[in-house]
């Protein structure tokens, strides 16, 4: 993977990424919901997520993908945490890494334009896994709270 | 600066590119719920991206991408689509584009690879956003199939007063 060297940059800034990350879920007004969670579980999962980034990018598999967000949407509904909150929340998740990647200097160069561009695309799938696994849990709990 | 002329290749061909997606929506599992669509319907929402990308991606504000995409979830939830393969059918949306994209890519020059790396950026930002609404919209439309209550209304209130995406 061209990217790699990028992947390891962010896993290596995992502990500020998820801080930053962290802070950005408690004062957005479009993840409000999550003041819900407690400090400390949201914290250790934005932690998860950039820590084993390159697993999760490369070698877990779409069943694996599928039972840890089936898992978060149905505890965040569990949670009473509003499903649009847990979208976002996923959304800014990615967009952080990419704002990392322009603070780092990284963003635009020469040098970097074919790993950016593989990076992206395997961002973007993974992501865009995650809230369909999640938003599929969500919805499952809310329809065995209701019955 | 976007590569524009990826972005009018796109709308040039989106009739083709609208044909192949619908073959894809068809035929994916995680998209099953969309057989509820009109296929009239399905091949509109379709075209209506592809044909006007530069427009979405470009020109469009920010309301104009909440108005559009929380009407179209609005439509899902009435349809009975499950909010799942709603989701899905727009990722498929991105997905069929940068696979396209991707090939592309091989053909470019360094220049135009930025270009392409910012076209990636300014789609990937454009479908959060519309799955963002679409959801909300989504939302909306499954709560005023229920009767209301104060608390459905207060959590009404609470969306209409997010900020747009």
């Amino acid at each position: 993977m061209i990217a790699l060297r990028l992947v390891h940059l962010i896993e290596h800034h995992s502990d500020e990424l998820a801080e930053t990350l962290t802070h950005r879920l408690l004062s957005s007004e479009r993840t409000c919901g999550l003041r819900k969670v407690p400090t400390a579980e949201l914290h250790q999962r934005c932690h998860d997520v950039y820590r084993h980034l390159s697993d999760w990018l490369l070698t877990k598999t779409e069943s694996e993908i599928q039972e840890t967000f089936a898992a978060l949407g149905e505890r965040r509904a569990s949670q009473r945490v509003p499903l649009v909150d847990l979208t976002w929340a996923l959304m800014l998740t990615k967009e952080n890494l990419l704002d990392f990647l322009v603070r780092e200097g990284v963003h635009g160069s020469v040098e970097s334009v074919y790993g950016e561009l593989e990076l992206l695309r395997s961002l973007g799938q993974f992501f865009d896994r995650a809230i369909y696994h999640a938003t599929a849990g969500y919805e499952h709990a809310t329809l065995l709270t209701a019955a | 600066m976007i590569s524009l002329r990826l972005v009018r290749l796109i709308e040039t061909e989106a009739a083709a590119f609208s044909d192949s997606l619908r073959q894809k929506l068809h035929t994916s599992q995680s998209a099953q719920g969309l057989g509820k669509v009109p296929e009239r319907e399905l091949h509109d929402r379709c075209l209506e991206i592809y044909s006007n990308l530069g427009d979405w991606l470009l020109h469009k504000s920010s309301i104009d991408v909440k108005n559009r995409f929380q009407d179209i979830g609005v439509l899902r939830a009435r349809q009975n689509v499950p909010l799942g393969d709603v989701i899905w059918g727009l990722f498929l949306t991105k997905e069929h584009l940068w696979a396209f994209l991707e090939r592309q890519g091989f053909l470019l020059g360094a220049v135009e690879l930025h270009g392409e790396l910012e076209l990636l950026r300014l789609l990937d930002h454009f479908f959060d956003r519309a799955t963002y609404n679409q959801t909300i919209g989504y939302d909306h439309g499954r709560e005023s199939a229920v009767p209301s209550t104060s608390d459905a209304g207060k959590t009404q209130r609470r969306k209409e007063a997010r900020a747009t995406a």
